[in-house]
């Protein structure tokens, strides 16, 4: 549903009856009567402390009626037809079309701040719903992204590939580009809603479209972990399904990326909390045998991809034990700008392109594991700022190549 | 007798020299044609060429997944093949039209051979080529997938199907031309099948282990302890 115009008469009804709103809060993963009782709780808590008591509407799938008078005062309910996306990120166009969705009825309402609340909104704190939502109206903030609580092992792909990529590229220090819930204001939603953006809107493009819009950005202390997932079948799968989306959008934005010279750290609202201990070992072997399974089968095709040098760096890390295993920041900033670049070159199908990423990809992971598997929150976040500091220091290198893709690259 | 020899011999130089005056129109008919052909292939092959690096024709053909083709290209470029192959067939026309120009029943009768059997050729070169293209195609992306699902006959795989797809082209290809016949089709069946079974024995063996500890825990309730999974998330 992308067309406001599809709406059934009794719901453009409601829309107008409602009139115009100040907040809209959109919260697509409710599913049970339950589920959405607590989050109109938690909203109408959230929204209190925000600004003199703004006129707000919750959003909620269809399917999740609540009872009558649960909502009553400053908060309205609107039952709408979104796509239940019961876990974040929904694979495929279901979540592009939700979040469109929720962009026309709020703009549609003419709402200054529009919140979407991707994960379970039953585990956020009214303070951290109202964090989301406090930059946008008080500050003028056009986007607020989410931190979450940072557990070694938790969105890898996002540690590795799309934070110090989105920070090298776009100059913006997000510890979480890609999330399930955000903050937006009326200028962003415009912008989503405008026939330029037609190609959807996926969460991992919000910062990037607003970097480079240049939008407002702030990030927003959630205190939650990482939301579960709905797991890919395996890791290629999950591979393929972020950084297939990220390297399109590194192709539709060259133009803005390639002004961009050094990075700078975003507006962070609230504290972050301290992330539980985690305990256990990790075995990194398997992932480390991944690597050289690829490495013996794959070099052909990395040949491709790779220049000589990487190769040569390659081959030496298959070398080495399983406890003296890394591999160097540099070296993989590196090989993830190659990748894009084959990517954008189409240097063959682009799904062979990020299936043969994977098995780079575990020797990161592996590397990581190994490093971090001991080390205290601070050390992680440390590791995280060399990774996000290479990238930058790689990024010349990228827009070289970029520029000159046939350029001799030994 | 000396006059008999030699009016023999003028007889003879008059036939041979009437002989080469009736053929040499025709060669100079040869010559002409070839030459107006290779004129008309250089010109077709330089708009051709231009054309297909206006449209950006390799670039198109590797984002169609057809890579491989450049791998069977001079220069590694498909434009270059396509340009030299329409000129060489416009040049091999002009041939056959000076040949016809003998006006010899027989010569024609090649010629029309020539032209009737012309498009079997070009079907059956296509459909290699396309094959291979295919082949290979099919091949690494069974050799990726085959990596990612830590598969340690990976490659082996890989080139199986890589073989399967290529002797079902060269089958294919050959029927086409109408080389073999009935041998053709039984050679793909025996070989194909060879392939199949090479494939499976490969398959079979390599996870015999597997398939024997799945049956024992089937057969005696018995759960073995698993393998701890990976505290990894990625998304």
């Amino acid at each position: 549903m992308a067309d406001l115009e599809a709406l059934s008469p009794e719901l453009k009804d409601r829309l107008a009856q409602l009139g115009q709103v100040e907040i809209v809060v959109a919260v697509p993963g409710v599913a049970t009567r339950e589920a959405l009782r607590d989050t109109v709780a938690r909203v109408r808590s959230a929204l209190n402390g925000v600004g003199a008591g703004p006129k707000a509407v919750l959003v909620h799938p269809d399917g999740a009626m609540a009872d009558a008078g649960s909502a009553n005062g400053q908060l309205a309910l609107l039952p709408f037809p979104i796509t239940p996306v019961d876990r974040f990120p929904a694979p495929g166009e279901s979540l592009s079309e939700a979040y469109r969705t929720v962009f026309l009825a709020s703009n549609r309402l003419g709402a200054r701040a529009c919140v979407v609340v991707g994960s379970d909104p039953t585990t956020l704190a009214p303070e951290a719903l109202q964090r989301l939502v406090r930059p946008v109206v008080e500050q003028d903030f056009d986007l607020v992204t989410p931190c979450y609580l940072r557990r070694r092992f938790d969105a890898l792909l996002s540690s590795a590939v799309i934070a110090p990529l989105s920070r090298a590229l776009y100059g913006k220090r997000l510890r979480f580009p890609v999330g399930a819930d955000f903050g937006f204001s009326a200028r962003l939603v415009d912008r989503q809603l405008q026939p330029t953006t037609e190609r959807g809107a996926m969460p991992i493009w919000f910062a990037s479209d607003a970097a480079c819009g240049g939008f407002k950005i702030g990030q927003a202390q959630l205190g939650v972990p990482v939301p579960v997932q709905k797991d890919p079948p395996d890791i290629s799968a999950a591979v393929a399904q972020l950084l297939g989306p990220l390297f399109l959008d590194l192709e539709r934005n060259a133009a803005c990326w390639q002004k961009v010279r050094a990075s700078q750290p975003v507006p962070t609202f609230g504290m972050a909390a301290a992330v539980p201990e985690e305990a256990g070992a990790v075995d990194v072997s398997r992932m480390i045998e991944a690597f050289r399974l690829g490495y013996r089968n794959l070099q052909d095709v990395w040949g491709v991809v790779l220049p000589p040098a990487t190769l040569v760096e390659l081959k030496r890390l298959t070398q080495l034990a399983p406890e003296t295993f890394r591999l160097a920041d540099d070296l993989w900033a590196r090989i993830v700008y190659d990748f894009a670049l084959a990517f954008r070159l189409r240097v063959m199908s682009r799904d062979h392109v990020l299936g043969a990423m994977t098995p780079l990809y575990r020797a990161w992971v592996a590397s990581y594991a190994a490093e971090v598997r001991t080390a205290a929150a601070a050390a992680v976040e440390q590791r995280h700022e060399r990774l996000g500091a290479a990238f930058e220091a790689q990024k010349p290198y990228f827009v070289s190549r970029w520029r000159w893709p046939d350029r001799f690259n030994p | 007798m000396w006059e008999q020899a030699q009016q023999a011999l003028n007889q003879s130089s008059d036939r041979v020299v009437a002989g080469l005056a009736n053929l040499l129109p025709g060669l100079v008919a040869l010559v002409v044609a070839l030459a107006l052909s290779s004129v008309a292939a250089w010109v077709l092959a330089f708009l051709l060429r231009r054309f297909l690096r206006g449209i950006r024709f390799d670039e198109r053909l590797e984002g169609w997944g057809l890579s491989g083709l450049a791998d069977w290209s001079p220069n590694k470029s498909p434009s270059i093949l396509v340009t030299r192959t329409v000129s060489w067939l416009v040049v091999l026309i002009g041939f056959l039209i000076g040949i016809a120009a003998f006006n010899a029943s027989i010569t024609s009768e090649i010629a029309m051979r020539l032209f009737r059997y012309l498009p079997n050729v070009v079907a059956a070169v296509t459909l290699f080529l396309l094959g291979n293209v295919f082949a290979r195609f099919l091949a690494r992306g069974v050799l990726i997938s085959a990596v990612n699902h830590n598969l340690q006959y990976a490659r082996l795989l890989s080139l199986g199907v890589k073989w399967l797809v290529l002797v079902l082209a060269a089958a294919m290809a050959l029927e086409h031309l109408g080389i073999g016949g009935r041998i053709v089709e039984l050679a793909f069946g025996i070989l194909f099948g060879g392939i199949v079974l090479a494939l499976a024995l490969a398959v079979g063996l390599g996870s015999k282990d597997l398939v024997s500890r799945s049956l024992e825990r089937q057969a005696d309730k018995v759960t073995a302890p698993e393998e701890a999974p990976e505290p990894f998330r990625h998304i």
